[in-house]
């Protein structure tokens, strides 16, 4: 029955497809195929607004992780340049940074220790401190990452009434609603307050 | 810089012309374009929406109906379209070129091809550093990437905020009993 309805709004789709984006993950595709399932009489609209969404989502994720990846490679930024300064190859990478707060505490050992012996060294003697300091340092462009994610939630919520005036799908919305509280959950874990260091 | 080279420049200036074709002129005339979301939309020229034109009517919703939702809709993905572009804009880097220089100097210095002094040696030093503070300032790829989309949140608010007004917009021309369509 899903499929049935999923293959029907794609046939009407995919001749007038929009968002053309270069996604080699998949990502996009399994979002947009999730909501055109959902979708009980679709019409050449309510497809469009569901490509809208899906794209929405797509960037609403991309965002969550380059928000991210900017806080990791700040904080590899910072330990690096308190370990040897200025213009010195890469030692420590955002990979690392991941692993120690996933919990790698050999890794976080490791890194306080080149820290405590490293010479003029004026950034911070720990592991935390490089964190603090570099969530301070990256604190407007976070800024600017949180309005782009409150940005794509605003696009998915209007986009949702949208839908919802030509065709009130109940299920649709409920995904979309379990989507955004995901990604808020992703949010929270990601927040993190540098005077607690 | 001195009064003499400020009029070498002004005489030299003069005798540049520009582009002087018609497809020069045109291509330096898309030069300052950043990401032309602040020009008037041409649908005309668009071939989507002819087609979609027809699909949406096709579907039941008068001609205004459809023309404005689907220009809007047209709109919204211009906006995106150049989210995307701006995304995937390579990474600016400072100096590459000069980095590269002071590559190969030291590669020929290693080789002894060259020798480089004590003087030498501090200068490019500084250069370096000069160069990586720079490109510290300018930041990583998704510092850059953030910073440009951050740029195109507002033009995201108008074209969504127009598609959610029609649609309302078409929802109570269909539930208001007060409203004849004449």
């Amino acid at each position: 029955m899903t499929e049935d309805k999923l293959k029907q709004s794609l046939a009407i789709l995919n001749p007038i497809r929009t968002v053309k984006l270069k996604d080699k993950t998949g990502n996009f595709e399994a979002i947009l195929q999730g909501l055109l399932s959902d979708l009980e009489t679709p019409n050449t609209l309510s497809v469009l607004l569901c490509e809208q969404i899906a794209e929405s989502i797509f960037w609403m994720r991309r965002h969550v992780e380059d928000k991210e990846l900017i806080l990791l490679e700040a904080t590899a930024e910072k330990i690096d340049k308190a370990q040897s300064g200025y213009g010195s190859n890469r030692a420590c990478t955002a990979e690392d940074i991941k692993q120690v707060l996933l919990g790698d505490e050999t890794l976080k050992r490791k890194i306080n220790n080149k820290l405590k012996k490293a010479r003029l060294n004026s950034i911070a003697t720990s592991f935390d401190g490089c964190r603090a300091k570099a969530f301070l340092s990256c604190a407007k462009e976070v800024r600017i990452a949180d309005d782009l994610i409150q940005r794509q939630m605003l696009n998915i919520r209007h986009l949702q009434r949208s839908l919802d005036a030509i065709d009130m799908k109940s299920r649709i919305i409920r995904r979309m609603d379990l989507e955004l509280e995901r990604v808020e959950q992703d949010l929270t874990l990601l927040e993190h307050d540098p005077e607690a260091d | 810089m001195t009064q003499k080279q400020t009029k070498a420049n002004k005489e030299n200036a003069k005798k540049s012309t520009g582009p002087r074709t018609k497809s020069g002129r045109a291509r330096s005339s898309q030069n300052s374009i950043k990401h032309g979301l602040n020009q008037a939309l041409n649908l005309e020229s668009d071939n989507r929406f002819i087609i979609l034109l027809r699909l949406v009517k096709g579907d039941g919703y008068s001609h205004d109906e459809a023309y404005s939702i689907i220009s809007a809709i047209l709109d919204h993905r211009r906006v995106m379209d150049a989210c995307y572009e701006q995304y995937h804009a390579p990474k600016k880097v400072f100096g590459r070129a000069e980095t590269m220089m002071m590559q190969d100097l030291e590669g020929d210095a290693e080789l002894g091809l060259i020798t480089i002094g004590y003087n030498d040696t501090v200068k490019i030093a500084r250069f370096k550093t000069r160069i990586g503070r720079i490109n510290e300032r300018l930041g990583s790829a998704q510092v850059q990437r953030v910073r440009r989309l951050g740029r195109l949140i507002r033009y995201q608010r108008r074209s969504i905020a127009q598609i959610h007004r029609i649609t309302r917009e078409m929802k109570n021309d269909k539930t208001n009993p007060f409203i004849f369509k004449l």
